[in-house]
């Protein structure tokens, strides 16, 4: 497969619409207030009542039931808000294509998993900036997904051989010397203009060692460490025909003792019974 | 929206005053005393709370009146900090919201600061704040854990400090004195009676040889000694795990005073007994030869006669002998033995105390030597005193001496002593010596080394007590050495009388 081929196609693929992008850039402005992300929001009642469903469902356990975007914002945060529109948009136009080797909806499932983990794991290891985590794990497969979007035949080619040869997806994809689905996504958030750690956990994610030694190196670790866990659990489906091997530094650079990571898998249990309105997230 | 790099100054300030009133936070009131002033910067905080709850029963730590809700309608908001476990701003139904601050730690919920804020508005909950409050969260949490755990660490500390105290208080009300030395000697503790029993440096350099001692062998030792302070018993153990010693002393002087009273009870009966016998002997054999010669005197021949009223002189003198040491002993007693000093030749004075002798040592079969560097050497001293000494000395020298010997000597040296204005006088015999252990005890009173009544060898058991007294008033003193089966060497001092 050619590469120049390829970033011609990646041209093709949807960029975020204009209200999600602002919303994104809102919920990273310092500055922003919680009606400056309501107004931007406004601009699509279809996506705001989209939010609002999430917000109300079991996964955020609120009390009550918020009405206005506002008080979802006050409550759950900017950063939970943007994740929750990153999760409407990407579902809506990558998780939706023809694959007959992989149930999509499990496939969209393992995404979201893989982002409840990674919130779960910042929680429990004391890493703050856990919103961020999540919207990492939710973005970290998007490659795969424009090779489904794209190509949806040899994306069931990978996942056929993956599971033939009892593989992950990544050594079938090297088997068939074909770019990598952290190539494809490096090359669609660089193209988005993304931020780095997006950009990075997604086209690392099975590489952490090459950035041990960055600022990236908690996130990384903590992403690569979600997918093994959502595969080797099997919540989901991510194409692959067994887990991928966790290097073993990752377990000391994260500080995780077998007593932190049975609370870890405690604590991803009970989330995961409260995940179905991410999984139907279009409703209906 | 405002300039991204003020907002970035804003953020950091406010960390900084964070972190500088947890610095000096020593309890969760404290931390939820920063949350407040913080967030007090933001909004007008109306009324806050602070307080755990595990599902069934609260723990408020601080509670401001006129906090809007029970702990009954605080549940539910306590329910979503532990399910977010993220700060939250909760639009109240009423009016104004309830911030919600929850302190985290690896994942779980440790308390939860709430505040309830009067005024909405929204342009001042921005995303800096947000980012802000999620680091007041993270860092609260990490504190509260630490003070938590520094606080387990102190009770452990107070705890351990009682259990000290405790044994402590056992080992100070030990009547025993006790002690830990470490392995070059120094000490590591010491018992409340050991400092009491102040003792002396003698004392303590024996405590550091036992322990040196108990360290060498690796095995406790045990003994007991006598010192100017009083008499001490010790007993030594290697504190387990080695290294170090504990050594136990105890004060037993009182219980080996009565020890010695109880001895010389006893040796007083035996003393009475002996002394009994020792009287009867000489007067059964003056009553029997008066009888005799009192109803056969005719029939006596002068010689025989002669003979009899010898025997009588004889045991008369013994008995005379007899009365005067038990006087003697009685002065000695009361402290008034007297001494009358004059110049005399100590030479002669041995060679009378031969002859007073000769019965004793012709009966034995012994032969007494003189040796002397002058015929004539003049002492200072009480003379009849001296020569009772003498008489005393060589009497035993010839009772001891050795039956399986062939020869028994007896000598007698008179020396003087070189730079010395004194004269050495010493009686050495070849007879059955004297054992370590009685040698130091000849001298005290009623001794005598068959205590038991045999009468093997006839005395009071005063004789030597007497010597040692006599020389004591002339501020002599008598010393022996002696080698069981060889013979005893006795010896005292006299000044050189002034010319």
């Amino acid at each position: 497969m050619e590469l120049k081929k390829t970033i011609q196609q990646i041209d093709s693929l949807p960029s975020p619409d204009v209200v999600l992008q602002k919303i994104v850039d809102t919920a990273n402005n310092p500055s922003a207030s919680a009606k400056d992300l309501n107004e931007v929001a406004s601009k699509d009642p279809g996506f705001v009542s989209k939010i609002l469903k999430l917000a109300n469902s079991a996964y955020y356990g609120l009390p009550r039931n918020v009405t206005k975007l506002t008080d979802a914002i006050m409550i759950l945060g900017f950063k939970t808000v943007r994740n929750m529109a990153m999760s409407i948009f990407t579902n809506k136009e990558f998780y939706d294509f023809n694959s007959e080797e992989v149930d999509i909806s499990e496939f969209w499932k393992h995404s979201v998993v893989v982002a409840m983990i990674g919130e779960v794991t910042a929680e429990i290891i004391g890493y703050s900036n856990k919103e961020e985590l999540f919207m990492c794990g939710l973005l970290h497969d998007i490659g795969k997904t424009i090779q489904g979007v794209l190509y949806p035949r040899l994306f069931d080619a990978i996942v056929k051989l993956a599971r033939a040869k009892k593989i992950p997806y990544i050594e079938a994809e090297k088997i068939l010397d074909i770019p990598t689905h952290e190539l494809f996504a490096e090359m669609l958030f660089e193209k988005w203009n993304f931020p780095e750690l997006v950009l990075i956990t997604a086209s690392r994610h099975h590489r952490p060692q090459t950035i041990r030694n960055s600022v990236y190196a908690d996130p990384i670790n903590i992403i690569t460490l979600s997918t093994f866990i959502a595969e080797r659990f099997e919540f989901g489906d991510n194409g692959s025909g067994s887990p991928i091997k966790v290097p073993k530094f990752i377990w000391d650079d994260l500080g995780l003792t077998p007593k932190t990571f049975d609370e870890l898998l405690s604590a991803v249990e009970s989330k995961s019974d409260k995940i179905d309105e991410f999984i139907n997230i279009q409703g209906g | 929206m405002e300039e991204t790099g003020n907002s970035i100054n804003r953020f950091l300030i406010t960390f900084a005053s964070f972190s500088r009133e947890l610095n000096t936070a020593r309890n969760r009131v404290d931390i939820a005393g920063a949350i407040e002033k913080v967030l007090g910067r933001f909004f007008k905080l109306e009324a806050c709370l602070s307080a755990a709850y595990d599902g069934v029963k609260w723990d408020v730590f601080k509670k401001d009146e006129g906090f809007p809700f029970d702990e009954e309608e605080m549940k539910s908001f306590y329910d979503l900090a532990l399910e977010r476990k993220s700060p939250s701003f909760f639009p109240l139904e009423t009016n104004g919201f309830l911030v919600i601050l929850p302190a985290v730690k690896s994942g779980k919920l440790l308390s939860s600061f709430f505040g309830y804020i009067e005024n909405e508005d929204d342009d001042e909950f921005t995303q800096e704040l947000e980012t802000s409050l999620g680091f007041f969260s993270y860092y609260s949490g990490i504190v509260l854990e630490n003070l938590r755990l520094f606080g387990e660490v102190r009770e452990s500390a107070r705890l351990q400090e009682e259990l000290r105290k405790y044994f402590e208080k056992m080992l100070n009300s030990l009547d025993e004195g006790i002690c830990v030395l470490d392995a070059s000697g120094g000490f590591v503790f010491k018992n409340q009676k050991f400092d009491e029993l102040e003792l002396e440096e003698e004392i303590i350099e024996e405590i550091k040889a036992i322990s040196s001692e108990t360290l060498d062998q690796s095995a406790g030792q045990a003994r007991e000694k006598e010192f100017n302070q009083g008499f001490f018993s010790f007993n030594s153990i290697v504190l387990a795990g080695g290294g170090e010693i504990l050594v136990r002393l105890e004060d037993i002087s009182n219980t080996k005073e009565l020890e010695r009273m109880k001895q010389i009870d006893q040796m007083k009966t035996e003393f009475i007994a002996n002394i009994s016998h020792e009287l009867r002997t000489p007067l059964s054999a003056i009553t029997a030869y008066s009888e005799t010669i009192t109803e056969s005197l005719e029939s006596l021949d002068a010689e025989t006669l002669k003979e009899f009223m010898g025997t009588i002189l004889d045991q008369s003198n013994h008995l005379t002998f007899l009365l005067d040491q038990l006087l003697d002993f009685s002065r000695m007693e009361r402290k008034n033995l007297q001494i009358d000093k004059s110049r005399f030749n100590i030479v002669a004075l041995i060679k009378r105390a031969k002859e007073s002798t000769r019965e004793l040592y012709e009966r034995f079969n012994t032969k007494i030597e003189i040796n002397a560097d002058n015929d004539e050497m003049f002492v200072e001293g009480d003379e009849k005193r001296i020569h009772q000494v003498l008489i005393n000395l060589i009497s035993n020298a010839i009772k001891y001496g050795d039956k399986e010997e062939e020869e028994r000597n007896v000598i007698l040296t008179v020396a003087e002593v070189e730079d010395s204005e004194e004269i050495r006088i010493s009686i050495d015999d070849n007879g059955v010596g004297i054992d370590e252990e009685n040698l130091e005890k000849i001298f005290e009173k009623f001794y005598r080394i068959d205590s038991s009544l045999t009468y093997e060898v006839e005395g009071t058991g005063l004789g030597l007590a007497i010597c040692r007294e006599i020389l004591l008033e002339h501020g002599k003193d008598i010393h022996v050495t002696s080698k069981v089966g060889e013979g005893s060497h006795f010896e005292f001092k006299l000044d050189k009388a002034k010319e």
